[in-house]
């Protein structure tokens, strides 16, 4: 009977699994497949290209925890989003308070150019910036020598102490866009007439972003920084394009230290192990999301609980 | 990720045009005054925003001598070869072309089945559900290794090594489940008077998705465009590896790397490439930016 | 670990594009065959036709592809030019070459030969070595598709074909285009600017000091614009070559990083440490371009060119691209700076570079033999010769002899340098097991260059110690790999690195091989 009523309403709904074959075929094939291949790999000790390939359990797992060059990389990825993050969340929520002026007649041409950094091309990106930052006759030192904001030219990109930051202000112009996007999407979100009521009242612009719009727009904070979080740890093309991960690895976060490991030049590439790098970033990735995503949100809970069911 | 806290206020999705309009002209002489100061502060700003790509255009046009030692944007004399020279000479041509179709059959083939996907997981109901929702979000957080070898892999054995259509599918063969959920958020929140007075027309289950709730998704379908269209345009590693054999197949992305060769850099050529495989994606994104906001914004709500 | 012979080839070569690491910072270069006449400005390469001789074997008479990749440099002129007459020759072989960088070879030769779609003919990246891709089957041997195989074995110089590096089993795999015999750190400067600090190396060969002093007046009568030099920090396997021939100028003798006399690697030496700590003077003493940091070799050879910087320690390629490029720039080339009177000169493979083999399943291996029998043949060789110069130099010496003339003073002096330097021992033709406990080497990290590139940016201070540290570590790997070789049978013991009887200044011959 159970059977019978089940394979009714799969026969009901047969238009909906019509609909969905195409994207399901191609996500087990290009997706899933590869994912769960890639979960394998990281259990073999293998080259990725020879027929020499040995199951090795947990070897590779094992290797990476007691390897000093992928925890110097994790520290300098966490480093990274530590500061990209608020920085990109916080500027972008201020230009999108600004922008949110619907009286600003020029907002649409603001947002776009604000917004253009994300729709171009990681890798030239990357190139055209380490062609500015250059310090012998790159613009920007040349514009920071004539205002005598600085008396010799700073190597942005050559400065050991100096490139990580140089490579974080460069990811947090090309990203800003995205998060001011979300910023701006959740500010319309908070109705009008909440405005229109208090600038009845007297309250000064200040006033009502403090105490009306950023606790309104603060639970979507949590995904905004999620987003971020996530988006900051993917860096790859960007910090290859501009210092390789050098000077002295000063650069090397753990993207570039897997790519490292997986087409290791001189020496036999170790694909096995990379995966097993891979996965094991992952792994603490998803953890430490996760954590963040519950201590948000509990914030956010408590604080909504003091405020006492407001509007 | 794109589901979102029920604490967002509820709200109909509105136009920035509406909620514009709508809005009463309070106090218009401050905002004046407001306007202009915050358009005197922003446009200084949002020069030094986009002058890197200022500053690449310009060096498409110099000397490689010139790139190196003028500090002005504006070329002592203009050097449209560098284009002739990408153009023609470093192939840059054709990979515009395998570009473009690739891109145009990745993103038509990746919006319209992530459309399909959103409608059925945003409005019907079926056995299996959760499950396939349960499996799509996980891929989002579940880790992965190294997964390009996989895929060419799987793409040799499908016999497509070698051809555009290995690119194609292998581009449109993500998970997508950012769009997937934008279209279901979308779809989700349009009212279900529509579809009832469809199906009274007596339309179908396709027709009433084709003619009927697709027309009505265009913010979605565009979101869907710029993302797919900005992923497919920019992506590196597939392209590469499947093109191997046939450098005649390459992709700009890859193709713009030609300008570097071993011993020497040609600068101004490089520029001139780079400018052209960014023009067009910014070119659609200007025209499509306008929906830009409101896909996002009926995604999140949904 | 540059121990033998063919990775020392090719290590030294992919110092040109690798290290930097950037995939973007190097990239591809031109490609698409004969119709797409590359990327690149050909202005000043010389026309050479080429006649190409009737098939000595028969080949496909239907229409079929010939693929072939190498790592450019510039040989791309002469593979474009060749492959013009010869399509011209055999219309019905449609000719694709491909000149990457080695970074992408990386890339590409391995998945390529994974799914059947490599090229016909190509370089192998150093991260497969011949051992292995021969084992796996991957590449085929030549002795039965070069015409006339023994006569044309024959006319190569003797001691190129070594067992373990070229030929295994007896059969020979990889096909050398061109010889070693090359000065890769030779000082190429600014003649204007060397004179007006008061140097001219060509009437003398510069000391460290004087080295160090005309850097520091180059960049004081540059005021900003233009620097001492410009040094490649960004690619550390170059920086490894500029250590090490300034550490043989100061008389250090070695063959890679080791020391043939006692078998052990050179990194905790006076010599080596103190041609580290001659870079970082000049660092030191804001003699170097400022953004080197970044700088990969490829970056920074036109830095010269242009003015910015005086100097650059270079190969005889920048010579070829200065010649041909720059034609109206004065420049001069000489040996790196000696420290104190007893400077040692460098020593060479003879095993020749630039090997190509061929691909087990290539469907034209005729077309393959065909080719690669006339580019070693003397017009073949002339012709690569002519164009490609001496930046790739024919390995065939009279072709060597047949383009004397058409080179300039800069190219002759290359060859005067590169005549300066003498046949290295190979461990491996000591013995072949060697090849055997190269694969079992684990990569060091950080190795020789992550270490000078760490002192010149200033993040080691304690240079003698990192570099105790690395050669510590390296002898002890090298003692690990020997114990894993053996435990898979391998022959081999730390003394096969000894060559007791070896003289740095003179040719190492094969009967020295049989007195050690």
């Amino acid at each position: 009977m159970v059977a019978e009523t089940l394979w009714r309403r799969v026969w009901e709904a047969r238009w909906s699994y019509v609909f969905m074959a195409p994207t399901l075929v191609l996500a087990i094939l290009f997706t899933f497949y590869p994912l769960v291949a890639s979960w394998y790999i990281s259990f073999l000790d293998w080259s990725g290209l020879d027929s020499d390939r040995e199951f090795v359990g947990f070897a590779n797992y094992v290797e990476a925890v007691s390897d000093p060059y992928f925890w110097n990389a994790f520290g300098r990825t966490f480093a990274f989003a530590a500061v990209t993050v608020p920085g990109t969340i916080g500027i972008s929520l201020v230009i999108a308070l600004v922008l949110n002026d619907q009286a600003l007649r020029m907002r649409v041409v603001f947002r776009t150019v604000f917004f253009l950094p994300v729709v171009t091309t990681t890798a030239i990106v990357g190139i055209v910036m380490s062609l500015v930052l250059n310090p012998f006759d790159g613009p920007v030192n040349a514009a920071l020598l004539y205002l005598g904001l600085i008396d010799r030219p700073i190597d942005f990109l050559g400065d050991p102490n100096l490139a990580l930051w140089s490579v974080a202000g460069v990811y947090v112009w090309k990203w800003m866009g995205i998060s001011m996007i979300y910023w701006l999407v959740a500010l319309q979100t908070v109705p009008s007439q909440l405005y229109e009521a208090a600038q009845v009242d007297g309250a000064g612009r200040w006033r009502i972003h403090r105490h009306i719009t950023v606790p309104l727009v603060m639970p979507f904070a949590v995904v905004i920084c999620l987003i971020g979080f996530v988006g900051a740890l993917q860096t790859f093309p960007l910090v290859q394009a501009m210092t390789g991960g050098g000077p002295a690895f000063s650069t090397e976060l753990v993207e570039v230290y897997i790519f490292r490991l997986a087409f290791a030049a001189e020496y036999q590439p170790r694909l096995g192990y990379a995966s097993a790098v891979a996965v094991f970033f992952g792994l603490a990735v998803l953890v430490l999301t996760l954590a963040q995503a519950w201590g948000v949100r509990r914030a956010a809970t408590s604080q909504r609980e003091l405020r006492g069911g407001r509007p | 990720m794109t589901s979102i806290p029920q604490t967002a206020i509820a709200e109909p999705v509105t136009s920035l045009a509406d909620e514009a309009a709508r809005r009463p002209p309070v106090r218009r002489r401050r905002s004046y005054r407001r306007e202009l100061v915050v358009t005197v502060i922003l446009l200084p700003v949002c020069l030094l925003w986009i002058y890197p790509f200022l500053w690449m255009v310009s060096a498409s046009l110099k000397t490689d001598t010139e790139i190196f030692g003028s500090v002005s944007l504006i070329p002592e004399e203009i050097q449209w070869e560098n284009y002739a020279r990408a153009w023609y000479e470093a192939n840059i041509g054709p990979y515009f072309w395998n570009t473009v179709i690739v891109t145009v059959a990745s993103v038509a083939i990746v919006t319209l089945t992530t459309a399909m996907m959103g409608y059925v997981l945003g409005r019907q109901r079926f056995p299996g559900k959760r499950l396939v929702i349960v499996a799509f979000v996980a891929t989002l957080f579940l880790p992965e290794g190294y997964t390009i070898i996989p895929i060419f892999e799987l793409v040799n054995r499908l016999g497509l090594s070698g051809s555009l259509w290995g690119i194609i599918l292998a581009e449109s063969g993500g998970a997508h489940v950012i769009m997937i959920f934008l279209f279901a958020g979308y779809f989700r929140q349009l009212p279900n008077e529509l579809e009832e007075a469809a199906r009274i027309d007596g339309a179908g289950f396709v027709r009433t998705f084709w003619q009927v709730m697709l027309p009505l998704a265009k913010p979605a379908i565009a979101t869907a465009i710029i993302l797919s269209l900005m992923r497919v345009w920019n992506s590196f590693l597939i392209p590469l590896v499947l093109t191997l054999a046939r450098p005649e197949l390459r992709t700009l992305a890859v193709g713009v790397y030609s300008f570097q060769g071993e011993n020497m850099t040609d600068w101004s050529g490089m520029a001139a490439a780079s400018t052209i495989s960014l023009l067009p994606i910014v070119a659609i994104f200007l025209a499509l930016q306008r929906y830009f906001v409101e896909g996002v914004a009926g995604a999140v709500r949904g | 670990m540059d121990i033998d012979d063919r990775s020392h080839a090719l290590s030294r070569r992919r110092l040109l594009a690798l290290g930097g690491g950037a995939l973007v910072s190097t990239g591809l270069s031109g490609c698409g065959g004969p119709q797409t006449a590359g990327t690149r400005r050909r202005d000043g390469v010389p026309d050479v036709k080429m006649k190409i001789p009737d098939p000595a074997m028969s080949l496909p008479s239907g229409n079929v592809q010939f693929r072939l990749m190498d790592s450019d440099d510039t040989k791309a002129p002469f593979w474009e030019a060749f492959f013009e007459a010869y399509q011209a020759k055999h219309p019905n072989i449609e000719c694709t070459y491909d000149g990457l960088p080695w970074n992408r070879i990386e890339e590409i030769a391995p998945l390529g030969i994974r799914n059947g779609t490599a090229h016909d003919v190509f370089q192998l990246p150093p991260s497969i070595p011949t051992t292995q891709a021969v084992a796996e089957g991957w590449i085929a041997p030549v002795d039965d598709i070069i015409p006339d195989f023994a006569a044309w074995k024959d006319s190569f110089p003797d001691g190129t074909f070594v067992e373990g590096v070229q030929v295994f089993d007896g059969k020979l795999y990889s096909v050398p285009l061109a010889s070693d015999r090359r000065y890769y750190a030779a000082l190429h400067y600014n003649t204007q600017l060397m004179a007006d600090a008061g140097y001219d190396p060509q009437e003398r060969r510069l000391t460290w000091d004087e080295y160090r002093d005309a850097a520091k007046k180059i960049t004081k009568n540059g005021h900003g614009r233009t620097y001492g030099l410009v040094l490649e920090i960004g690619q550390p396997p170059r920086l490894t070559a500029i250590v090490r021939y300034l550490a043989a100028s100061a008389g250090l003798g070695l063959v890679d990083d080791i020391d043939p006399t006692t078998g052990e690697y050179i990194y905790d030496r006076d010599e080596v440490a103190n041609a580290i700590e001659l870079l970082v003077a000049l660092q030191r003493d804001g003699s170097v371009l400022p953004g080197s940091a970044n700088l990969t070799a490829p970056e920074s050879w036109p830095r010269v060119a242009r003015g910015n910087a005086g100097m650059v320690h270079a190969g005889p390629w920048v010579t070829v691209q200065w010649n041909t490029q720059e034609p109206d720039f004065d420049f001069g080339v000489a040996e790196v700076p000696m420290d104190g009177s007893d400077p040692k000169p460098l020593g060479y493979p003879k095993t020749g570079t630039d090997n190509v083999v061929v691909f087990s399943k290539s469907k034209v291996k005729a077309v393959a033999g065909d080719v690669l029998a006339f580019v070693t043949s003397l017009p073949g060789q002339t012709a690569w010769g002519k164009i490609v110069g001496v930046g790739n130099p024919p390995i065939i010496e009279a072709a060597n002899q047949a383009i004397e003339e058409s080179l300039t003073p800069q190219a002759k002096m290359c060859q005067k340098l590169a005549d300066t330097m003498v046949a290295a021992p190979s461990f491996l033709v000591g013995n072949p097991d060697i090849a055997l406990v190269n694969r079992e080497l684990k990569p060091l990290s950080p190795d020789f260059g992550e270490i000078i590139q760490a002192a010149l940016v200033g993040e080691t201070r304690d240079i003698k110690g990192a570099l105790r540290d690395l050669k510590d570590r390296a002898m002890r790997n090298r003692d690990q790999a020997i114990a894993a070789a053996k435990s898979k049978g391998a022959q081999v013991s730390l003394d096969d690195w000894v060559f007791a009887n070896w003289d740095p200044t003179k040719d190492y011959r094969p009967e020295d091989y049989k007195a050690r």
